[in-house]
């Protein structure tokens, strides 16, 4: 491959990958006809093939009818799985604690690596993190299997949990689902109805698109929503520093989310270091009104939060090597 | 097409209407035409082409291999002749509205 190739066929990179596929060999073989003679690549042909591969994606990126009702849809599921990804690793990390407060069917019975942890909270904990990748990385499919296998896992938690040694009455939804949050994790029950409405979201979502100053606004909102309704629960655990942290980090993912470019990587970060970051602090500081924290679980904690990171890079990446368009 | 053609749109429909050409073809039969003064990119190429096919003025006419670089060819459609008439009787027109006050006699 002579240089001039290389360097053509990086700049073919600026296509949206459906129209690099397609037509990706003609436009490079035109390219290298109109260059023949040419010892070096052109510069007018990688930039004109540049900016018509950024002219698409614009087009490409153009919200249809519907669109922006889908793209709302499609976040506001990628954040249900953010919170439900979130309180469910609390909730597997947080085991030592709450085995003196679950009730026999779900306290602790499997010890992995010195954790304590029990069926349930594995269960729930490994489909909503497979539904937040799935999405992260826009694996539809795979998002609404794992979804499905939430609500599964959860209907069956709720069917066969008893209803003794628990706060608030199981008719009684709007109390029980505030003493829930108010005590998160210890009674994720009401978790149900956010990986239903995950699922369904996600049915509903298409392509990403580029979003409004709108519903970029109403990211903001529920954002804010999402991480006051953890920095109390987190407050509840951990004490006010530790919540203080967690409402900046989300912050942060929050101004993501404003931006034109797509959220989700940032986001995805958030309930794994929401998660890690407290709990290596109240390690550090021993806090004495907090369960210890055993190394391992601080460990689990910052592996995770890596893991995140790592798929968020390796999705930012793909999209700038021309998958779907900055933004969906 | 509402909008005023960009010349090397123009010169792309030119180019074709000799009969079929693949990209480079017609890249290098629109610098012939206009003595080297229009030179399309290769993305200006794709960009124009594309629109022309969307609204029904040239259509994709096979390929080939040659050399190991595929080749698409394109055709003017009978619609993309009668636009390009036009706008070349604009353009004739417009100049004609310049060459006339410049050169009087002879436009008369």
């Amino acid at each position: 491959m002579t240089p001039s190739e290389r360097i053509y066929r990086a700049a073919l990179a600026a296509y949206p990958r459906d129209y690099r596929a397609a037509r990706g060999d003609e436009v490079l073989g035109t390219m290298l006809d109109a260059t023949e003679a040419r010892r070096l690549p052109d510069v007018r042909e990688v930039g004109s093939v540049v900016a018509d591969g950024y002219r698409r994606r614009v087009l490409a990126s153009v919200t249809p009818p519907l669109g922006a009702l889908r793209a709302g849809a499609a976040w506001a599921a990628f954040a249900l799985a953010v919170l439900t990804a979130a309180v469910a690793v609390l909730g597997v990390m947080r085991e030592d604690h709450l085995a003196t407060s679950l009730p026999a069917s779900l306290a602790p019975s499997l010890h992995v690596l010195g954790l304590a942890i029990s069926p349930w909270f594995a269960a729930f904990a490994v489909t909503s993190i497979g539904a937040l990748v799935a999405l992260v990385t826009s694996a539809r499919r795979a998002a609404i299997a794992f979804a499905l296998a939430g609500v599964a896992v959860q209907v069956w938690e709720v069917a066969f949990r008893p209803a003794a040694g628990f706060p608030g009455a199981h008719g009684d939804f709007a109390a029980y689902a505030w003493t829930n949050v108010s005590t998160l994790p210890r009674e994720p029950w009401h978790w149900l109805v956010p990986s239903l409405v995950l699922a369904a979201c996600v049915a509903v979502s298409g392509p990403r698109r580029v979003p409004g100053i709108g519903l970029r606004i109403a990211r903001l909102v529920v954002s804010l929503v999402l991480v006051a309704g953890l920095a109390l629960a987190m407050d509840h655990l951990y004490g006010a520093v530790a919540a203080l942290g967690i409402v900046l980090l989300p912050l942060l993912a929050a101004a993501v989310a404003l931006s034109p470019l797509d959220p989700r990587p940032a986001l995805a970060c958030v309930p794994l270091l929401v998660t890690a970051l407290p709990l290596a602090w109240t390690y550090v500081h021993a806090d004495p009104t907090t369960p210890a924290a055993g190394d391992l679980t601080v460990l689990a904690g910052i592996l995770l939060g890596i893991v995140a990171f790592a798929v968020a890079g390796t999705t930012s990446a793909h999209r700038l090597r021309g998958g779907t368009p900055p933004q969906s | 097409m509402t909008e005023t053609m960009r010349e090397p749109t123009y010169f792309v429909l030119a180019a074709l209407l000799d009969g079929r050409l693949h990209g480079y073809g017609i890249i290098k039969r629109a610098a012939e035409l206009s003595d080297g003064r229009v030179r399309i990119t290769a993305g200006t190429l794709y960009g124009a082409i594309d629109r022309l096919i969307e609204h029904g003025l040239v259509a994709p006419d096979g390929e080939e291999t040659v050399s190991g670089r595929l080749r698409r060819y394109y055709r003017i459609t009978g619609e993309g002749e009668r636009v390009v008439a036009e706008e070349a009787a604009r353009l004739r027109a417009a100049s004609e509205v310049v060459a006339r006050r410049l050169h009087p006699a002879e436009a008369s």
